[in-house]
């Protein structure tokens, strides 16, 4: 009798992501009924409890993919490019959601779609440069070549994060735009912080179930081609 | 100007097409982890 | 062989070759003056200044035929099935990854010297010492994201579609100094002071420093174990 390990890891993945989408729902009647709407931005401010979010959950998967990706390199471990790859995917999920909310908030709140603001830019750079990844590991047939190269892609991402944040700031020193996150308030009313941290805890657990689901089904992958 | 603009539009198409991309997601997930069940273990 | 003499033979090699070949140099000087030429007639003179476009147009023709030769980094190799010989070779990992790296910087680098006279042409720069100083720039962007091109090339090379993966891949890392790169070059053409730059200068250095060192260590992971 074998035991399945990786349909084990798929349903904890499973339950956590259930979880995480039921929380998701509530973000969603909290934001809509419950958080008040600000002035100057109308109903597309409310964008700001799925938007950031996305984005620290897209961010946050791509640095653990550096991290791991250099874990693979010291130590070989395959378990640890199996989880690379999970992350990496769970990152351009949340990385099109980010990309996507970012322009219907964008639009009318700064009258742009598009604004090359640190956040967005990174996003954009770290999304491009892990669709590259995905495509690397496509095309590469031998795992261990595929684990290794992937891992320095991962890990030369890692290290580009803060040069794309520094060089932008830098660009927009020098030509300063509207900045995403400021309601018309100097402040947040609670009901409006209360949300968007409720949000974000919401994203962090949704990426703990995608990545336990991508990582079970990335280990029964192998099991079988083992 | 004091009228709070109607962007209720906007944030329909937001909260629509991240709802479509997560959930499609995790179905896409879903449909991997039933579909990539060893052969072996259903015979 | 020490690794200086071993580094300096392999450089001395893939210049050697591309020299009785010039496909690389030729294939990527072609590009940028299309690209040149195709930016100076693809807009509205009424509407886009010249001088506005000139820093962008510039720094972008420069990446995109950097990025066109360093695609031709190891196609040598792989074509001629020489990789093997050459990991074979009784030389460090390092002598190779510095050795092609600097025979990568001389390609692009010829590039861009015809690139930027061509560039002045063109675009009617006025002929100041703030062309000294754009020059020193290219010189920092390029061998930044030829030190990253250079290692990439390497494991791409082995993949399919590698003409393709490498730019994807390169893309990315091209974007902070090719940004950093059309500031500074926009204040300098402006008649701004060397002042104002010094901040995006030492950035590129920074950049330049931080991913050499990381390209080289990272370099024997892409190669057969």
């Amino acid at each position: 009798m074998t035991t399945d390990a990786a349909g084990t890891i798929i349903r904890r993945g499973m339950v956590i992501t259930g979880i995480a989408l039921a929380a998701l729902a509530c973000v969603y009647g909290l934001a809509l009924f419950a958080s008040p709407t600000e002035r100057s931005q109308g109903l597309a401010q409310k964008i700001l409890y799925i938007h950031p979010s996305a984005a620290w959950a897209s961010l946050m998967a791509f640095g653990i993919v550096g991290i791991t990706s250099l874990g693979y390199l010291l130590m070989r471990d395959r378990r640890l490019d199996t989880f690379s790859e999970a992350s990496a995917e769970v990152g351009l999920a949340f990385g099109v959601a980010m990309l996507t909310t970012g322009p219907m908030w964008g639009r009318p709140v700064w009258g742009a779609w598009w604004q090359w603001e640190p956040r967005l830019t990174l996003t954009l750079l770290l999304v491009l440069l892990f669709v590259g990844y995905q495509a690397l590991r496509t095309a590469i047939d031998d795992p261990e070549e595929r684990a290794r190269f992937s891992a320095v892609v991962g890990i030369m991402a890692l290290v580009l994060v803060p040069f794309v944040h520094l060089s932008v700031y830098m660009f927009r020193t020098i030509h300063p735009q509207p900045v995403f996150l400021k309601p018309s308030a100097p402040s947040m009313p609670w009901e409006m912080t209360r949300t968007l941290l409720f949000s974000m805890a919401a994203y962090t657990l949704l990426y703990v179930g995608f990545v336990t689901m991508r990582y079970g089904i990335g280990k029964r992958r192998e099991e079988q081609s083992a | 100007m004091n009228e709070t603009p109607d962007t209720s539009a906007y944030m329909v198409a937001a909260y629509i097409a991240n709802a479509v991309i997560l959930i499609g997601y995790a179905l896409s997930l879903w449909r991997r982890s039933v579909r990539e069940r060893s052969p072996r273990q259903g015979e | 062989m020490s690794p200086f003499r071993a580094t300096l033979a392999i450089a001395a090699k893939d210049i050697r070759v591309e020299l009785a070949s010039r496909t690389a140099i030729a294939t990527a000087v072609t590009f940028a003056v299309l690209v040149l030429v195709i930016f100076n007639f693809a807009r509205d003179p009424a509407e886009v200044s010249l001088a506005i476009l000139a820093p962008s147009v510039l720094w972008v023709t420069s990446a995109f035929a950097g990025i066109v030769t360093l695609n031709r980094s190891f196609a040598m190799e792989r074509e001629r099935g020489a990789m093997d010989g050459l990991l074979l070779a009784p030389v460090s990992r390092s002598a190779i990854y510095f050795g092609k790296y600097i025979a990568n910087m001389a390609f692009v680098l010829v590039v861009n010297a015809v690139l930027l006279p061509l560039f002045i042409l063109f675009f009617n720069v006025s002929l100041t010492g703030a062309l000294g100083w754009i020059a020193l720039l290219l010189l920092l962007a390029t061998a930044g994201y030829v030190a990253i091109g250079t290692m990439l090339a390497a494991m791409t090379v082995r993949t399919r579609f590698s003409e393709l993966m490498l730019p994807v891949l390169l893309l990315s890392f091209v974007v902070p100094p090719v940004l950093v790169g059309v500031q500074a070059t926009t204040r300098l053409l402006g008649g701004r002071p060397l002042s104002e730059i010094v901040g995006w200068v030492r950035f590129l250095i920074v950049y330049d420093i931080v991913f050499l060192v990381l390209s080289w260590l990272l370099f024997p992971a892409t190669m057969d174990e």
